[in-house]
């Protein structure tokens, strides 16, 4: 009777855990942060890192820009949006900030991507259907924001490199920006050639109130390459920083 | 019947066969088990792979019970991955054949059974965790000239496949670091291949956040796998330079070398440029790179760029190292600078700079001008000749010592010694407007002068560990002395009394001033990010003392002091000022608003005459000022500030200035200072993607007590001039651009508007005169830059001048003038520019006798690049092709039209050779130093 009594009971936690290991609704903080001196340097056309305003700009460059950003997430949508400017600013915003504060809802039942970006001047909503991408899977893990997370990499413009840190113990396939796609819930995510990565900080088992998740206001959507074509007419004689820009819009 | 039955049968087939194809789905279905314990695999993820890349091509969850279902697209080789939180996770080789693959049940070991096996693999993982294995990079051998992705795959442990991917003992480096610099090794694209292997010292792989932290300042919380790639000091050196010389028709020449070299932490640069032609320094990229810096950029708080240029003081040439004053000038420039770092972490720097500057400049100047006064008008003639030299020495040193991360201590010293030499031949007349001659004057200066300037200015920051509160405190001296002796020899007449009057004199000036000042500020952020409040206070003293000594030169004996044109003044200014100030910002708004209390006396001693002039002045400075911008691209600003002047030694001095005996100047003692009110008010608004910018702005400008003139006309035709205070001045300005491109042609046009509006008023004759002069002009330009192609620049700006002057309301002077720039250029690719620019200048006859109204002046260029890198120019250039060049000015203000025409540089060909070299170290691909330099 003891025995068994032990057993049940040792049974019985262990599926009260098992059942607490695994999420589908919540929210999520992320950290965006970008490598500026590197960014600098990438998006400099080879003219102009002759100028010595260039040494001069990445001299006083802080390291790393970061930025805050929150995602509210269940089985139906996630709604990824900008929170606030950490405090080391960004300051690379020559003429405006380029697609740095978006907000992106990716809805799982209708198949859709609603995202704002903001542009330079131009406020871009775009709508299409959430974009696949061929996620490659490592056997490398680390830990984020306490999760177990399991690397896979993809490529996007075909040739940039898109590193993610994924933990199936979420069960809504989404992530930063646009991303998703895999096993679980993308905690960690890096571009190489944009110096940029995010990482979730905080994993919350409560979704956000209604009140506090960003709203995508209302106004003429366009689909991903028409927004691409777009941009494209317009950054063709931009050099290497159109062609970031076209990488940071398209994300 | 039967046909029919066939005709269903084959449909149906078809229709199959094409759902086949359409969603051609291959089946995969198990269930997951726990053989040990009963527990619930429900949620457990379930992942295909393919086996070939490990593409994921398929997942899902488990459902209650375990079991699962998923679909891929493909038959072929795959391997599922079953992972649960509580169950080691394994993987499963499944070959894809058939519509469906069952594969039964799947049994999943529990993390507590499966405990020992995971201690096994844990320890292996600690046996590199927190050690950091380093390698010096000499001991594997390299090509010459290798990259670094080179002597990586030398390294034992260190693998790179043919992708370019790193890994460091079978785990993948996820970032690589040079010198501790953070970088991303995913993209194998930049770093590895960019560096070259010989400039490496040390590669250090290493599994230690803190090691990491360490080296990049980053702390995100998380272990990873590091590679840092430590340089050779010696890497990091190297030089650039450029040598240029051009001949020209008429000896016409310009020459320039310079070179800049770098090495670990310091730069040595020197320059040396020499021409009689407009080039007579160092263009604005080439003071960048070889002098001291004199300008810099910093990013402000909003991100945009800020460019301050400080040209050098009393060096000679302009704007972007071009002469633009008149006369022929010929120069030689030279200087050294040197800038090193110092101390623990190289925090502390220091640079030495020293210049040397000799120009003389010839030339003639023509002027005409028309006086306006109450009953009539006079014409004036003034003919000069002239011959500057300057020869300047400038010394200076700085030092920034960052005493730890929140205090800095900047000092700065500098001295310079300037010896001038300089002669003028005068001829003038004044005749009326019957063009009948009532005076005239021909006079010879020549003297020399001697200044020694010496300077220091010492700034201290704080900074807190609250964000936004920080302490500042600047304090300045400076010392001048000045030492001037002109020898004056002048014969004037006067027609209508027939008077004569002859100076031969000895001019002795000297003059010696020092300054000192201590400024101190504080900022305080009272809501965070929000509202700031800054308070200040300053205590500045002023002390000149002037002594200008006029000597009658006696043939037969001794000089004698002529008391008239001499003064020996002392002049001091003592400032003591507090001042509070509120700042408030919150999207979309900018506020900002104080007010500075100044309380400055002022004592002026006539020494000679043994008066002294005293003068408190208690004032209030306030200023606000508001911005609106919703968005970055867009905003609209209103600003005040409230602003004395003082009036200047050479105001007050009691003494005749006869220097120009048809123009006399004397000083006025009781002047006090005056107070001007100024209100600004600009609009932007700029569309990147599109392309298009606009600008408006506007100020007006009321000015209290404005240091305004007084100019008495004897009937000899004599002008004397004194500075008096009179109200009533004021003035306003508009200033618009917009621009924008213009698709069809690739160009972007440019349309703007200026205006100007001033209203002066000054005594003439004791009768008070308000001038109104309002000046506006659009200005229109169409410009296309191509890297390969057609490229043009167009530019049209008229203007129309509107003056009026109350004493004699007849008199208009109402001028039309405008400028046209064409310039045209084609780039081939092969290296070759050819351009002209085309200028037309035209302006309205000023009477009938008016000459010189029209000029057209040509230019072209030529230029060959060769060698692979273009390193090498060859510039052929003609300057004013019809040889139509004459200096020209006009100025129409207040009562006086003046148009003056002076010698220029006219017709002559150069032929310019310019090599540009460049040698560094660390970098293997490109041969750009600049970019050297950045990755450290």
């Amino acid at each position: 009777m003891n025995k068994f009594l032990i057993i049940f009971s040792i049974v019985f936690s262990l599926s009260k855990i098992g059942s607490a290991q695994f999420r589908s609704k919540g929210s999520i903080e992320f950290t965006r942060s970008v490598n500026q001196k590197l960014n600098f340097q990438l998006e400099a056309d080879e003219d102009f890192k002759k100028n010595s305003f260039y040494k001069e700009i990445l001299k006083q460059l802080s390291t790393n820009a970061e930025s805050y950003f929150k995602m509210d997430y269940n089985k139906v949508q996630t709604v990824y949006f900008f929170d606030k400017d950490g405090e080391t600013k960004s300051k690379m915003n020559f003429g405006g900030k380029i697609a740095e504060e978006n907000t992106v809802i990716q809805n799982f039942k209708s198949n859709q991507i609603t995202a704002q970006k903001a542009v330079f001047e131009k406020d871009l909503i775009i709508q299409d259907s959430i974009p696949q991408y061929l996620w490659k899977i490592h056997d490398e893990q680390r830990t984020i924001a306490g999760y177990p997370c399991r690397k896979a990499t993809t490529i996007i413009n075909d040739s940039v490199v898109v590193v993610a840190f994924y933990t199936d113990q979420i069960m809504v396939s989404s992530g930063p920006e646009s991303f998703g796609g895999l096993p679980g819930m993308i905690l960690g995510l890096a571009i190489p050639r944009l110096y940029t990565t995010w990482f979730a900080t905080k994993v919350n088992d409560v979704e956000l109130p209604e009140s506090q998740i960003k709203k995508i206001k209302k106004g003429k959507a366009v689909t991903y390459s028409e927004m691409n074509k777009d941009l494209e007419s317009r950054l063709k004689e931009w050099g290497k920083h159109g062609q970031a820009i076209l990488w940071k819009c398209t994300l | 019947m039967v046909n029919k039955r066939h005709y269903s049968i084959l449909l149906v087939l078809i229709s199959i066969c094409f759902s086949q194809l359409v969603s051609a789905q291959y089946k995969i279905q198990g269930t997951l088990v726990d053989t040990n314990n009963f527990m619930e695999l429900k949620y457990a993820t379930i992942s295909v792979m393919s086996s070939s890349d490990s593409v994921l091509r398929a997942y899902t969850r488990a459902e209650e019970g375990g079991s699962f279902q998923l679909e891929v697209k493909d038959t072929g080789r795959y391997f599922i991955r079953y992972s649960h939180p509580l169950y080691a996770s394994f993987v499963e080789d499944v070959s894809v054949k058939d519509v469906s693959t069952v594969l039964g049940n799947i049994s999943m070991i529990s993390l507590e059974t499966a405990l020992d096996e995971f201690i096994v693999k844990e320890s292996r993982s600690i046996t590199i965790k927190g050690d950091t294995i380093e390698y010096t990079a000499d001991s594997f051998k390299v090509r010459d000239f290798a990259t670094v992705d080179e002597l990586l795959r030398k390294l034992p442990g260190i693998e790179i496949d043919k992708n370019g991917k790193i890994s460091a003992y079978g785990k993948n480096v996820d970032k690589m670091l040079v010198d501790g610099d953070e970088f991303f090794s995913d993209d194998p694209a930049v770093l590895a291949k960019m560096l070259r292997a010989s400039s490496i010292d040390k590669v250090q792989v290493f599994d230690n956040k803190s090691e990491q932290a360490r080296l990049s300042g980053i702390d995100d919380g998380e272990v990873g796998k590091a590679i840092n790639l430590t340089l050779k000091d010696d890497a990091k050196q190297g030089y650039f330079g450029k040598v240029e010389a051009g001949v020209g028709t008429n000896k016409y020449y310009q020459g320039q070398a310079m070179i800049n070299r770098y090495r670990k932490k310091e730069k040595l640069s020197a320059y040396l440029v020499g021409s009689n032609t407009k080039k007579v320094g160092l263009g604005w990229e080439d003071a960048n790179n070889y002098g001291s810096g004199m300008g810099s950029r910093f990013i402000d708080e909003d991100g945009g760029m800020v460019t301050t240029y400080e040209s050098g003081g009393e060096d000679f040439g302009g704007f972007g190292g071009n002469f633009y004053g008149e006369g022929l000038p010929q120069t030689i420039n030279g200087g050294v600078h040197y800038d090193n770092k110092y101390g623990k972490d190289d925090k502390h720097s220091f640079g030495l700079d020293y210049r040397i500057n000799s120009n003389i400049v010839n030339g003639y100047r023509n002027s005409y001008s028309k006086y306006i006064m109450p009953d009539t008008q006079y014409l004036s003639s003034n003919k000069s000749d002239f011959r500057n030299a300057n020869l300047l020495n400038t010394i200076s040193g700085n030092t920034k010592i960052e005493i730890d991360s929140l205090n800095t201590l900047t000092i700065r010293l500098n001295g310079s010694h300037n010896r001038s030499e300089s002669r003028q031949n005068v001829f003038s007349n004044n005749s009326n407007i019957n063009n009948e001659l009532i005076n005239q004057n021909s006079r010879n200066t020549s003297g020399n002068t001697k200044t020694n300037k010496l300077g220091t200015n010492v700034v201290y920051t704080k900074k807190f560990k609250l964000e936004g509160r920080s302490l500042m405190a600047n304090f300045a001296g400076d010392y001048n002395e000045s030492k001037a002796n002109t020898e004056f020899v002048s014969s004037s007449q006067f027609f209508s009394t027939g008077n004569e009057i002859n100076y031969n004199q000895i001019k002795k000036d000297s003059s010696q001033s020092y300054s000192s000042g201590l400024d101190v500020s504080y900022n305080e952020p009272l809501i965070k990010e929000k509202l700031f409040l800054n308070l200040s206070a300053g205590l500045n003293y002023n002390n000149s003392n002037s002594s200008k000594a006029t000597y009658d030169k006696n043939p037969s004996g001794e000089d004698s002091l002529n008391d008239l044109f001499s003064s020996r003044t002392k002049y001091s200014v003592f400032t003591n000022s507090v001042g509070a100030n509120l700042r408030y910002s919150s999207k979309p708004w900018k506020l900002s608003g104080g007010v500075r209390l100044n309380y400055s006396q002022t004592a002026n001693q006539d020494l000679f005459r043994d008066t002294t002039y005293q003068q408190n002045y208690k004032n209030i400075f306030p200023n606000f000022s508001v911005s609106y911008g919703k968005s970055r691209n867009s905003n609209i600003s209103l600003r005040y500030n409230g602003a004395s002047r003082q009036p200047s030694l050479n105001q007050i001095q009691v003494f005749t200035q006869n220097s120009d005996p048809l123009n006399i100047r004397i000083g006025n003692p009781n002047l006090v200072q005056e107070f001007r009110h100024s209100f600004n008010l600009s609009f932007s608004d700029y569309k990147v993607l599109s392309e298009q910018y606009f600008y408006m702005g506007g100020g007006i400008t009321l000015v209290d007590n404005a240091l305004s003139e007084s100019q008495t006309l004897t009937p000899d035709g004599v002008r004397t001039y004194q500075t008096v205070n009179l109200d009533g001045n004021w003035n306003a300005n508009l200033w618009s651009n917009y621009s924008f491109k213009v698709k069809p042609l690739k160009a972007s046009l440019n349309l703007g508007l200026n205006g100007n509006y001033n209203e002066t008023n000054t005594l003439l004759n004791q009768t008070l005169n308000k001038s109104n002069n309002f000046s506006i002009g659009p200005n229109i330009g169409l410009q296309k830059w191509v890297d390969t192609g057609f490229a043009y620049e167009i530019s049209f700006n008229p203007n129309y001048n509107i003056n009026k002057n109350s004493v004699n309301s007849q008199v208009k002077t109402n001028l039309f003038s405008y400028g046209l720039n064409v310039d045209l250029s084609y780039k081939f690719s092969f290296g070759l520019e050819a351009g002209i620019e085309n200028k037309w200048q035209y302006r309205e006859k000023m009477d009938a006798n008016d000459k010189n109204n029209n000029l057209f002046i040509s230019n072209f260029f030529l230029n060959k690049s060769f060698l692979k890198d273009r390193s090498l120019r060859l510039r052929l250039e003609g300057n004013d092709l019809f040889n139509q060049n004459i200096g020209l000015s006009r100025n129409n203000y207040n009562n006086i039209i003046t148009d003056s025409e002076y010698s220029t540089l006219q017709r002559y060909f150069m032929v310019t050779l310019t090599w540009n070299f460049t040698k560094s170290k660390a970098l293997g691909q490109s041969q750009d130093s600049n970019s050297t330099s950045l990755s450290f």
